[in-house]
């Protein structure tokens, strides 16, 4: 028998045991990738200062309380909170370094590089009783990563054939409601986050394109 | 118009019990380990509980499981692309003979191209149409990567 033939035997081996169809089953009950849910734990005067602040933004017309917000790292304004329509210029923060004797070559597996000289950062604010998803694209070579309301863009070397091309790509990211209604959770609002690429610069625009309708 | 058929809207933990272990061993063998193959599992199915899609047919459903499993992974696998291989400990925990342990071995040290397909048609079931329109790429390049991936697993089994 040739090797394929018996792989449908052999990896069909592969289930899920009691245990851990139990952890996967808790996880989705209380909904477990909450590592989304930016539930940190923050010091006391770290708190009284986030709660005038949100204080005194709820005083400001406009704020309903059910937008998500996202603050991009910024080489001018440091944390700058991204309004709907405005492309804003991003910070890219050097990361990954050479070291001797490495050529950006040695980082390229199966056609992707592992070798990001450059990032840009994002922060999530999401209003109570809500969460968090996204759904990522791939800009490129580059690496768009998530981790506890943290979104990094890790910026990979430029091929040459790409060279002075502006290049474009987007994540989804959506409001979710906190409630399960009939085991699902509902979205209230999907915003589309452009991330661009020109003469070597990183740009983002943030653009509300999906919001639930009242029925 | 209401397009509705008899495909009924499936709760969350029936999905879970009918294509659990189908979306566990697909990710288990993209990311090479029980422990990200269960969390892909995870997020796969809260991905289903927060969409509100309804599926017209039950093969709409799994085939739309299936490529979310599949993005999930892909999306770990390029974040973690510095991720340690699967330890034999975890494979032998499936395996008992020495060929069913290389031929696993040696699916899991090909490139995630020809993995997934691998695994969709031999272990799943799919034709190249089908798996076409799942990964959305070309019939020819699903027939060419099988065929390659073919080739390289013998390559592999022949070496390990």
């Amino acid at each position: 028998m040739r090797e394929e033939d018996r792989l449908s035997e052999v990896a069909g081996r592969i289930v899920l045991d009691e245990e851990a169809k139990g952890r996967v089953l808790e996880g989705i009950k209380a909904h477990r990738h909450s590592r989304k849910r930016l539930a940190v734990r923050v010091p006391a005067a770290v708190f009284a200062a986030c709660l005038l602040l949100l204080l005194l933004w709820f005083g400001t017309p406009g704020f309903t309380g059910d937008e998500l917000v996202v603050y991009a790292a910024t080489e001018e304004n440091g944390w700058q909170k991204l309004v709907e329509g405005e492309r804003t210029l991003l910070k890219m923060e050097s990361w990954q370094k050479l070291a001797e004797g490495e050529d950006i070559e040695d980082f390229y597996e199966d056609g992707y590089p592992r070798y990001y000289p450059y990032k840009c950062t994002f922060r999530l604010e999401v209003p109570e009783n809500c969460l968090y998803d996204r759904d990522f694209t791939i800009l490129g070579d580059d690496t768009i990563t998530e981790r506890g309301g943290r979104i990094e863009w890790w910026v990979a070397p430029e091929r040459p054939e790409n060279a002075g091309k502006v290049r474009q790509g987007s994540l989804t990211l959506w409001l979710v409601s906190d409630n399960i209604v009939k085991d699902r959770r509902e979205r209230i609002k999907g915003y589309e986050l452009e991330l661009t690429k020109e003469d070597g610069k990183c740009y983002a625009e943030l653009k509300c394109v999906w919001e639930k309708r009242e029925e | 118009m209401d397009k509705r058929t008899d495909c009924p809207d499936l709760g969350v933990a029936q999905v879970f019990f009918e294509y659990g272990n189908m979306l566990y061993r697909i990710a288990f063998v993209m990311m090479k380990n029980a422990f990200d193959a269960e969390d892909v599992v995870q997020d796969t199915l809260i991905k289903y509980m927060e969409c509100s899609k309804h599926f017209e047919t039950e093969e709409y459903r799994k085939a739309w499981l299936i490529r979310v499993d599949i993005n999930l992974c892909k999306n770990r696998l390029r974040f973690y692309k510095n991720h340690p291989r699967i330890s034999m400990e975890q494979l032998s925990r499936y395996y008992e003979t020495k060929e069913d342990t290389r031929l696993m071995d040696a699916l899991l040290l090909l490139p995630e191209k020809y993995r997934e397909i691998l695994m969709l048609h031999y272990v799943e079931g799919y034709q190249g149409k089908e798996i076409a329109r799942m990964l959305k790429m070309s019939e020819a390049s699903v027939r060419k990567r099988l065929e390659r991936g073919r080739k390289k697993l013998r390559e592999i089994v022949g070496e390990v």
